[in-house]
C-alpha cells in the first residue's frame, strides 16, 4: 500500500490520504483549498471580537435605495440651510436640529427610501414633498427655536405652496384654453375657479408626471352660450410623451458627509453609517 | 488460551482474508481519487470549467456530440430542428401578405385622423367652431361670416372625404412591400394638413383664409393681441416651473425667488427648460450671483445636474392662433 502511495503522483497522494482521514480535508482539497485553510479558527479575544462586530460593514444597499438617501440628505441639507435663512438660528439651535435630523432621517424617512426603491420605472416618489414634511416637524419639535421663527418657517413653506399652485393651475389652464378656446380674460377667470377648487392631489399628479384635466363642470360657468355647446377639441394641439432619463432637479449629499447648518456640523457621536453599494465587497 | 478447534490454520486464513480486503478497498479508494482529480466527478457549478489538463480532450468530446445532435435528431425528440434565422429580407417586388380593398384603405386614412370618418368630420367642425366662438368673445362677430366660414369649414370636410375616396379607389389591391410604402407616403401627404400646426408647413385650412379676409383690421389686431396674451401666459406658466425645479435644486426662500423672476421675464428663451436654466445661472456674473445666491448655493452651482434613467413627461404644445 505504501509502495503504491508513493507511486502515485502528489495530488493523489493526497487524495488517497483525504479519502482515508478525514472528509473536512477531503472537501478542502477537492476545491483546491490548500491545508492551511482548513486550520481551526483562532479564538479571539472578547475585546477584539466585539471591536470586529462593531467594525462589521453597513448592509449594502442597491442603486436606487443610494440614489433616493442621496437625494434625500441632499434635500435636508438644502432645507436646512434654508431655515437658517429665514430664521436666523443661533448657534444652540443650529446644534439641536443638526443633532436631531441625523439621528432621526433614516427612520423618519425609510419609507421614502423604501417606496423609491420598490417604485418602477416612473418612479413615483415626492422627495420633496416628504421631506418638506419631515423637516417642518423637526422645527415645529424644535424646544430652542421660538414661535416666531416657527411661524416665520410655515410662511415660508407657504409661500412655496404659492408657487407650486400657481404653477399646476397655470398648466390646467393652458390645457383648458386649447381645448374650450378660452379668451385671455376666460384664463384669468378659470384660474381664480382652480384656486378655489384646489386639491393637494393635484401637486401629487404634476410631480408624477401629468397634468390634472380641467373638467368641463368646473368652468362652465365662465363659458358663453357657444362655447358651452361646442364641446372640447379633441386635438387641443398639444402631445405628451416619456423620453428615458434626463436631468433631475434634486440636489445630492454624500452619505458620509455630516448634516452643517451654520457652521456647526452634527455631534461626532451620532455614526454615519458608511453603506456600501450593491455587488462591491465592504 | 486458544480455543481448540482454532488452529495455525485458521488465524492465516484471517490473516489473509484481511490482506485481502485490505487490498479491495485500497483499489476503490484509489480509483476515486484517481477520479477526482481527472475531473469526472466535478463540482456541479464548475461543469463547465473542465481540468485544464483534460480539458481538450472533454471539449473535442463535446464539440462532437454537438456537432452529432445537429446533424441527426435524437430518435426520441419529436420536435423538428428550429429553423435559422438566416432568411433574406423578402424582395421588393414580393407581395405584402393581405389584400387591401379600397375600404380597408379608407380605414388606414381614418385611423390617422380621429378613427373614423364621422369623427373626423365631427373634430373638424368642432375645431371651426371653437375658433368661431372665441373670436365671437375677443371682438365680436357677424353671423353672415359665422355662416360663411362654417359652411367653407363643411365643403372643406366634404372635398377631403372625395379625396379620401378617390385616393382609396386608386390604391392596389394586392400591393407589393414597395407599393405599399410608395402609397403609405401619399396617405400621409393627404392628411399631414389635419396634424396640429407644428408638425405641418402646409397652408391654413380654406375656412381660416375665408375668415382672414372677412374680418377688419382691427378685429385682427384684436385677435393679435388676444392671441400674444394667451401665449404670454402659457410661457410664463413654463419659466415659473423652471424657477420651482431650479429653487428645488438650490433650496432657494421666496425672497431669492422674488430677486430671480425679473431675469426669467428679461430672457425667456433661457428660462424654458432645467438645462438651460442652469447654465444660464452658470454663467452669471459672480456678482450678481452674490446679489441672489447664499455661498453655500453658489458652490451648488458649480456641480453639474445629476441625470436619471426615470422617465420623464415631455409636453409638447402646438398653440392656436386664432
Amino acid at each position: 500500500m505504501i509502495s503504491l502511495t508513493l507511486a502515485m503522483n502528489n495530488s493523489l497522494a493526497r487524495n488517497l490520504f483525504c479519502l482515508g482521514g478525514s472528509l473536512l480535508c477531503t472537501f478542502a482539497l477537492h476545491n483546491n483549498v490548500g491545508y492551511a485553510q482548513v486550520l481551526p479558527a483562532i479564538q479571539l479575544r472578547p475585546a477584539i471580537r466585539a471591536a470586529v462586530v462593531a467594525a462589521a460593514p453597513a448592509p449594502a444597499l442597491n442603486d436606487k435605495d443610494l440614489a433616493a438617501r442621496r437625494w434625500t440628505r441632499g434635500l435636508i441639507q438644502q432645507e436646512l440651510h434654508s431655515v437658517h435663512s429665514v430664521c436666523k438660528l443661533n448657534p444652540e439651535q443650529a446644534k439641536e436640529l443638526v443633532d436631531a435630523i441625523e439621528s432621526q432621517w433614516k427612520s423618519k424617512l425609510a419609507s421614502t427610501f423604501r417606496s423609491y426603491a420598490e417604485s418602477n420605472q416612473r418612479g413615483g416618489v415626492d422627495f420633496e414633498f416628504r421631506v418638506e414634511n419631515a423637516v417642518r416637524a423637526w422645527v415645529q419639535a424644535s424646544t430652542s427655536l421660538s414661535e416666531d421663527q416657527k411661524k416665520a418657517w410655515d410662511e415660508e413653506i407657504e409661500s412655496r405652496n404659492t408657487l407650486r399652485r400657481r404653477v399646476v393651475i397655470g398648466k390646467m389652464v393652458a390645457d383648458a384654453e386649447r381645448k374650450y378656446g378660452l379668451s385671455s380674460s376666460q384664463m384669468q377667470e378659470a384660474e381664480k375657479l382652480l384656486l378655489d377648487r384646489w386639491k393637494e392631489a393635484w401637486w401629487v399628479m404634476y410631480r408624477h408626471g401629468t397634468t390634472p384635466e380641467t373638467k368641463f363642470a368646473w368652468i362652465s360657468s365662465i363659458l358663453s352660450e357657444s362655447q358651452r355647446t361646442a364641446g372640447s377639441d379633441p386635438n387641443a394641439l398639444r402631445q405628451e410623451y416619456y423620453t428615458s432619463g434626463g436631468a433631475t432637479d434634486l440636489p445630492s449629499k454624500s452619505l458620509n458627509e455630516r448634516f452643517e447648518v451654520a457652521g456647526v456640523e452634527s455631534d461626532q457621536s451620532i455614526s454615519i453609517e458608511a453603506v456600501t453599494p450593491a455587488g462591491q465587497k465592504p | 488460551m486458544m480455543h481448540p478447534l482454532f488452529t495455525k490454520h485458521h488465524t492465516c486464513f484471517i490473516l489473509q482474508s484481511t490482506a485481502i480486503f485490505t487490498a479491495i478497498f485500497t483499489a476503490i479508494f484509489t480509483a476515486i481519487a484517481m477520479m477526482t482529480s481527472l475531473g469526472y466527478a466535478q463540482d456541479p457549478k464548475n461543469k463547465n470549467q473542465p481540468n485544464p489538463q483534460t480539458a481538450p480532450n472533454i471539449a473535442d468530446k463535446k464539440t462532437e456530440d454537438n456537432n452529432a445532435s445537429e446533424k441527426i435528431p435524437r430518435i426520441f425528440d419529436r420536435n423538428s430542428p428550429e429553423p435559422e434565422d438566416d432568411n433574406p429580407p423578402p424582395p421588393k417586388n414580393a407581395m405584402v401578405n393581405f389584400a387591401m380593398d379600397p375600404d380597408r384603405w379608407i380605414d388606414v386614412i381614418y385611423s390617422q385622423l380621429g378613427g373614423s370618418e364621422s369623427t373626423f368630420e365631427q373634430f373638424q367642425r368642432r375645431r371651426a367652431r371653437i375658433s368661431l366662438n372665441r373670436i365671437e368673445l375677443i371682438c365680436g362677430l357677424d353671423e353672415s361670416i359665422r355662416e360663411k366660414v362654417q359652411a367653407t369649414a363643411d365643403l372643406e370636410i366634404q372635398r377631403f372625404k372625395t379625396e379620401v375616396l378617390t385616393l382609396a379607389s386608386q390604391a392596389p389591391r394586392n400591393p407589393t412591400q414597395e407599393e405599399y410604402q410608395e402609397f403609405y407616403n401619399r396617405i400621409h401627404k393627404l392628411t399631414q394638413k389635419y396634424q396640429p400646426r407644428m408638425l405641418n408647413k402646409t397652408d391654413p385650412f380654406l375656412w381660416q383664409k375665408v375668415l382672414s379676409t372677412n374680418l377688419s383690421e382691427t378685429q385682427q389686431t384684436a385677435i393679435k393681441n388676444e392671441a400674444e396674451k394667451r401665449t404670454e401666459y402659457r410661457e410664463q406658466t413654463v419659466r415659473l416651473e423652471t424657477v420651482l425645479r431650479i429653487s428645488r435644486r438650490l433650496g432657494l426662500t421666496s425672497k431669492q425667488r422674488e430677486k430671480l423672476l425679473p431675469y426669467t421675464q428679461s430672457q425667456p428663451e433661457s428660462w424654458k427648460t432645467l438645462e438651460r436654466a442652469w447654465q444660464t445661472l452658470q454663467s452669471f456674473p459672480d456678482k450678481e450671483k452674490q446679489n441672489l445666491f447664499t455661498n453655500e448655493q453658489i458652490a451648488e452651482l458649480k456641480k453639474p445636474l445629476e441625470t436619471t434613467d426615470e422617465l420623464q413627461l415631455v409636453v409638447r404644445e402646438f398653440g392656436e392662433e386664432w
